[in-house]
């Protein structure tokens, strides 16, 4: 099993997976680190690279952090390690409900990280765009018709 | 390919947790598994596809499988529909 590794600062990791786990029950091979902002990026470096070798089974870690260019990003890029460390910005609550709940697996490390990418750009909506059209008495929309959904 | 109509009868409706129960039941099975609601028909395998229905409580929804397994994948859904995913009595 691919870990998972949610990296932030402050307690927004931990409190991620704990809503996540709220929604979908215990994750399996996941992990929260919140960085302490007083940290100093080496002794940051080696609480991810211990994490990393907690979650590696042989089949890599995919590291979920918050923004490109913030030190969680940053320490984790100094041990990425194509095929066996691949991260991942942007970290939300759909990002980590999707690897929880989809299989996702099969194609590896890269594949998983590739496709989470690519759906989580579509998960950020304008919900008056998704709302439906109001009806008419009849049944019948009193505007247009619904704005295309993009989620899958 | 078997459908079958069902109300979402518990008082929160498919909200996240629900989803995913949703998606753990349809998930232990082969068979293509699918939720529709007005025409929108999304994976039942998929959390975020679950919840874009925002199916309400009273809402109707249609339940299509297909696949080997698909009469038990229905029973196994529609059952847990009907059992308002275990959170209420």
């Amino acid at each position: 099993m691919i870990g998972k590794l949610i990296l932030t600062h402050g307690g927004t990791a931990r409190e991620l997976l704990a809503a996540a786990q709220t929604i979908s029950g215990r994750l399996a091979a996941f992990e929260a680190l919140s960085l302490d902002w007083n940290d100093g990026v080496e002794e940051a470096k080696a609480q991810v690279a211990a994490a990393i070798e907690r979650l590696d089974q042989g089949e890599g870690v995919l590291i979920l952090t918050d923004m490109y260019g913030g030190t969680p990003c940053n320490v984790a890029s100094s041990l990425q390690q194509p095929g066996r460390v691949e991260i991942l910005t942007g970290v939300n609550l759909p990002m980590v409900l999707r690897l929880a709940c989809q299989p996702c697996e099969n194609g590896g490390l890269s594949q998983m990280a590739r496709w989470l990418q690519e759906k989580s750009q579509r998960s950020l909506c304008l919900v008056s765009d998704m709302v439906q059209p109001p009806k008419c008495p009849d049944g019948s929309e009193a505007v247009s018709a619904p704005a295309e959904k993009k989620h899958d | 390919m078997i459908e079958k109509e069902t109300e979402i009868v518990n008082r929160l409706g498919l909200h996240a947790r629900a989803a995913a129960k949703l998606v753990h039941t349809a998930g232990a099975f082969q068979s293509r598994v699918t939720v529709a609601r007005d025409g929108e028909e999304v994976d039942a395998k998929s959390i975020l596809g679950v919840l874009l229905l925002a199916a309400a409580q009273g809402t109707t929804v249609t339940i299509r499988c297909d696949g080997r397994d698909e009469e038990k994948a229905i029973e196994a859904v529609t059952a847990l529909i009907a059992n308002r995913f275990d959170e209420e009595s």
